[in-house]
């Protein structure tokens, strides 16, 4: 039996547009599980980054609930939901998103910053090993401008662990990516994964959703279909590409 | 067409900058047409008030015992003179006492003449006629309405060598020639019937020494080009008449004391004005760069569509020239009530009631010249939109506004807020330079009007200015209360140890013909605010003041020729002092030099007290002792310089100034801020997304502006104690301080930096509120 660490129940979304209302999300029931690499998938507009960023607190649902921690996230106040960003959850964007004028290392070592368990050596202890990791250490004093959008994205991972956060939310982190990078950023969350890194991805990339061991599929902000695999396993990508096609097919995508 | 509906658009989307160079160009507007509507109804008023009053090129003032036969007639036949009226007056100086207050002034009583005009009981207006005075009855300048307090139905008292006599007031006369509270002489009007019986009574204390019965000569020049400084010189030249005369003022130098303190304040806000102006052009720069910076892609797209550089430009400039517009127009309603109470203000200190018309002219003049220097500008800084490729807005983006910088430093766990903030200020500092200007500009300004209020405040400051203040003043009223001196000296020092005796008079006498006030000294070694070269040790040297060395062309060497009452010398410069009296028109000499040309004795004795806490004991002593010879008053430095006419003004512009900085600096603020927030917006949001709260950012926001406005506070001070001398100089020239002691302690420097500093990065907090708006959803992709 795994350990829901986050249960959203009821959640809806809805934004006012031309007068009248735009529904995104409709009565979503998620639970998300410890040590999972959960990806939802959908078509454009289904409101696949809705749904993590209402999941993550990162914006608030219309009506509904987010357990996490046995507090409701969209009752939270801003000042408990940014404890909650610099200590629980780890996000990574589509257009990675590093503060321009900061380093490479400083992007990863400022959220660091702000946890007040860490020493300031700790943190930049914990960035360099980060930094090594991701492969990007030899371009660590570089600003975003200057390096490519593979190391930007690593960093942007690397960022987004340093708080060791129970759950990390990738929004399409491949989407702006070329096919090398997205296989380097792919290779390096499933590994985050396998050492135990729960993981909620939002993707429309079929190569990031072979990474997970849950599927979702959205579809006019309703969940209409949950696929669940093994571990993933390069050795059997391409029989297990073949399921989740078909699966994917079965939804209509 | 299509520029209107761009500019349309502009202004509607940019609704910040408009509002913004609005407020500031009101600002400007408004101050400048006051200012210059003040000078221009009061010289207007002055003219024709001189004019009506018919009141000569210069007054010379001969006692009657002296006037020697035919002087009057070789005045009258001289083809320098136009007209040459006399009239009979009684001077008493000193003595008048409302109600129990001697003010130092010359009094000139007088029957009524024709040409002035009477105001009405509260000042507002003129009455249509001037009732005859009554036996008993007074007219008094309306200078005294301010100085004294004196209001219509009070009784002046006034001590004569022949008694006391009462007057009641009857009204205030407006009098151009000496009316202006800044004169010491001062025209007053009584009956006809009360002027013969003191002339009468008088007569018998006549003497040598003291004189009440004179003769003032209105002389009125025939050159018009000429200035009355040098018809008077040509004249006395000629005539001999100012040589001979206790006393001479030009029409001109009367305008000048007239106008003296409201041409400072004006000159002062006027040089502020244009300062801030500047930041005006400073703040268009600005927010033109980063527009053009953050409007890339829309440029880009209407240069595709083919809207020309040329074209854009017009549409830029049009949106400033509109907000300019409307603060021209609010500015210039705003104006006629400041105008009017500026107005009300100098009108007490000047007694001459201005005109209250626009001033359509200078306000047009100063109007065109802000729209053409902003139209330079806006074309100086729309060069850059040549630099946009359609084809590479449209598919890059905007340039990368940030860049390495060499005076970087890390981001540190410890002030994490303060090194975040230092990081966004250091790897964008262009974009910071017209704030970080901004605020140099700001605090050199207020440092100098900080070390202006150092240095009216400071009694030490203003001794090395050459003005001087004993604690306990005794001024000789009989020609015997000089022999009581030694005797005051001995009271004071049962009280005290006296630290300094000053001992000095002022007294007219003529240098090359034109009667200038002496100072003279008792002990010259004590001169206070020589300049250049030695004070006087013998009896024939002197000192002058630099406006007299100008006005006559001498120098330091020179040998002039002085003439007192009865006799000429020769003196030779042995140096250039400063003074404030007489605006500091005025030469020193020691009493034993003075002596050579008649002088008998000393009127004024100041002592310098160890001990000031007894300083009212002393004087009620002296006074009980010598009363009837001499008059004591204890004198307190800071209860006295804060109500003098020199401090009141530069408080007041000192709140002037700090107010318009704040105002600017508010404005300045939150347009730099705005920019700074919408270009940040993204990274906002992702520190947002990395857990920094609301709170945190805006902290962030005021710290950067803060650190800001720390360096231009740093250049600001730097540039105050480097050049502020220079500029007060300039100001406290028009007083006859060609060279300001300041007075700066650290604290001058801090507390402008403190209010500079603290204002931008509270405004910067305040401004950021809209931090809490940002959503981390701003950074989702669909």
């Amino acid at each position: 039996m795994k350990n829901a660490i986050l249960s959203a129940r009821g959640l809806c979304k809805s934004f006012a547009q031309g007068g009248g209302q735009v529904h995104v999300l409709s009565q979503v029931d998620i639970d998300l599980y410890e040590g999972d690499l959960t990806v939802i998938m959908g078509s454009s507009g289904s409101g696949k980054s809705t749904l993590l960023y209402a999941l993550s607190g990162m914006d608030r649902a219309t009506a509904g609930s987010v357990s996490y921690g046995g507090n409701d996230l969209v009752k939270m106040n801003e000042r408990s939901l940014s404890a909650l960003r610099h200590t629980d959850f780890g996000f990574i964007f589509q257009q990675m998103h590093l503060v321009s004028n900061l380093t490479l290392f400083e992007n990863v070592a400022v959220p660091g910053y702000l946890n007040k368990e860490r020493s300031a050596q700790e943190v930049r202890q914990r960035a360099d090993e980060l930094l090594e990791k991701m492969n990007i250490a030899d371009v660590k004093t570089h600003l975003p401008s200057q390096v490519s959008g593979g190391e930007q994205q690593r960093c942007a991972i690397a960022r987004a662990v340093i708080n060791d956060p129970r759950l990390l939310f990738a929004d399409e982190p491949t989407g702006a990516l070329n096919r090398r990078n997205t296989t380097e950023v792919l290779d390096l969350m499933t590994a985050l994964n396998r050492q135990g890194q729960s993981i909620l991805m939002v993707t429309h990339d079929i190569r990031a959703a072979l990474r997970a061991n849950r599927i979702l599929y959205l579809e006019d902000g309703r969940l209409i279909g949950e696929l669940t695999l093994p571990p993933f396993d390069p050795a059997e990508e391409k029989s297990r590409e073949a399921q989740v096609n078909a699966w994917l097919s079965s939804m209509h995508w | 067409m299509e520029t209107s509906t761009l500019l349309k658009a502009n202004i509607k989307h940019k609704k910040g900058a408009f509002i913004s160079v609005m407020i500031l160009t009101l600002l400007i507007v408004t101050t400048a047409a006051a200012v210059l509507g003040v000078s221009r109804n009061y010289s207007s008023a002055m003219e024709r008030a001189v004019r009506e009053a018919d009141a000569g090129n210069t007054v010379v003032l001969i006692n009657r015992s002296r006037l020697e036969d035919g002087i009057i007639d070789r005045v009258r036949k001289s083809s320098l003179v136009e007209k040459a009226e006399t009239r009979d007056v009684i001077v008493n100086s000193d003595k008048t006492v409302y109600p129990e207050l001697s003010d130092g002034n010359s009094y000139f009583f007088a029957p009524m003449i024709s040409g002035l005009k009477l105001y009405t009981p509260e000042l507002d207006g003129f009455e249509d006629s001037i009732p005859e005075l009554q036996a008993g009855e007074i007219y008094l300048p309306s200078g005294l309405y301010n100085k004294m307090g004196a209001r219509v139905g009070d009784v002046i008292s006034t001590s004569f060598y022949c008694g006391k006599r009462e007057f009641t007031v009857k009204g205030f006369l407006q009098d151009p020639a000496y009316g202006a509270s800044m004169i010491g002489w001062k025209r007053v009007f009584i009956s006809r019937s009360d002027y013969e019986a003191l002339e009468r009574d008088l007569l018998p204390f006549e003497t040598e020494n003291r004189t009440s019965l004179m003769e003032e000569v209105t002389i009125t020049k025939a050159d018009k080009t000429q200035s009355d400084a040098k018809f008077q010189r040509e004249l006395n030249l000629e005539t001999d008449i100012v040589s001979r005369s206790a006393g001479s003022l030009t029409l001109e130098q009367s305008k000048k004391y007239t106008g003296l303190f409201m041409d400072i304040v004006l000159d002062v806000v006027l040089g502020f004005v244009g300062l801030l102006f500047v930041i005006v052009l400073v703040i268009i720069a600005h927010s033109i760069r980063t527009e053009i910076e953050m409007d890339y892609v829309n440029l880009g797209i209407l240069k595709a569509q083919g809207f020309t550089n040329r074209k854009i430009t017009l549409v830029i400039m049009l949106r400033y020239f509109f907000a300019e517009l409307a603060g021209v127009i609010l500015g210039a309603a705003a104006a006629i009530p400041i105008e009017r109470m500026l107005s009300g203000i100098f009108h007490k200190v000047t007694g001459i009631l201005p005109d209250s018309s626009f001033a359509f002219l200078g306000t047009a003049a100063t109007v065109g010249g802000i729209f053409l220097l902003s139209a330079l500008l806006i074309l100086f800084c729309t060069r850059r939109l040549s630099r946009i490729s359609p084809v590479r807005a449209i598919s890059g983006g905007r340039e990368e506004i940030y860049f390495s910088s060499r005076f970087t430093a890390p981001i540190t766990k410890r002030g994490l807020t303060a090194s975040i903030a230092y990081r966004s200020f250091s790897s964008a500092v262009g974009k910071y330079m017209g704030i970080l200007f901004i605020t140099a500009l700001l605090t050199f300004f207020t440092v100098t009007v900080n070390v202006m209020s150092g240095a009216i405040g400071s009694r030490q400051a203003l001794e090395n200015m050459g003005m001087f203040f004993g604690d306990i003043s005794v001024r000789v009223t009989k020609p015997e209360g000089v022999d009581a001196i030694p005797e005051c000296e001995r009271i004071a020092e049962k009280y005290s140890p006296i630290e300094k005796k000053i001992y000095a008079s002022g007294i007219y006498f003529s240098v090359e013909g034109e009667n200038i006030m002496c100072e003279v000294w008792k002990d010259p070694e004590i001169i206070p605010g020589v300049l250049k070269g030695r004070r006087p040790i013998y009896d024939n040297e002197i000192l002058i003041t630099q406006s007299v060395g100008d006005a006559l062309e001498l120098k330091m060497g020179d040998k002039v020729k002085v003439s007192g009452r009865a006799s000429d010398a020769q003196y030779i410069i042995t140096g250039i002092y400063q003074t404030g009296s007489d605006a500091g028109y005025c030469f020193a000499m020691s009493f034993e030099g003075a002596k050579r040309i008649g002088m008998k004795s000393i009127s004024d004795y100041e002592f310098v007290l160890a001990d000031t806490s007894r300083i009212d004991d002393i004087a009620a002593e002296i006074n009980e002792s010598f009363g009837d010879m001499l008059t004591a008053t204890a004198y307190r430095f800071e209860d006295n310089i804060y109500n003098d006419t020199l401090m009141v003004a530069a408080r007041a512009m000192r709140v002037m100034i700090y107010a318009f900085s704040g105002v600017f600096a508010l404005v300045a603020v939150i347009m730099v801020c705005s920019k700074a927030f919408m270009q940040e917006r993204r990274d906002l949001g992702i520190y947002k997304a990395m857990g920094f709260t609301s709170g945190q950012l805006r902290r962030q926001f005021a710290v950067r502006f803060l650190l800001i406005s720390l360096i231009g506070s740093i250049i600001g001070g730097l540039a105050g104690g480097f050049f502020s001398a220079d500029i007060l100089n300039l100001i406290f020239s028009l007083f006859g301080i060609t060279k300001i002691q300041t007075a700066s302690t650290p604290l001058t420097f801090i507390t402008a930096a403190a209010f500079v500093c603290i204002s931008t990065a509270l405004f910067a907090y305040i401004t950021s509120h809209r931090i809490k708006r940002i959503e981390v959803r701003e950074l989702i992709t669909e």
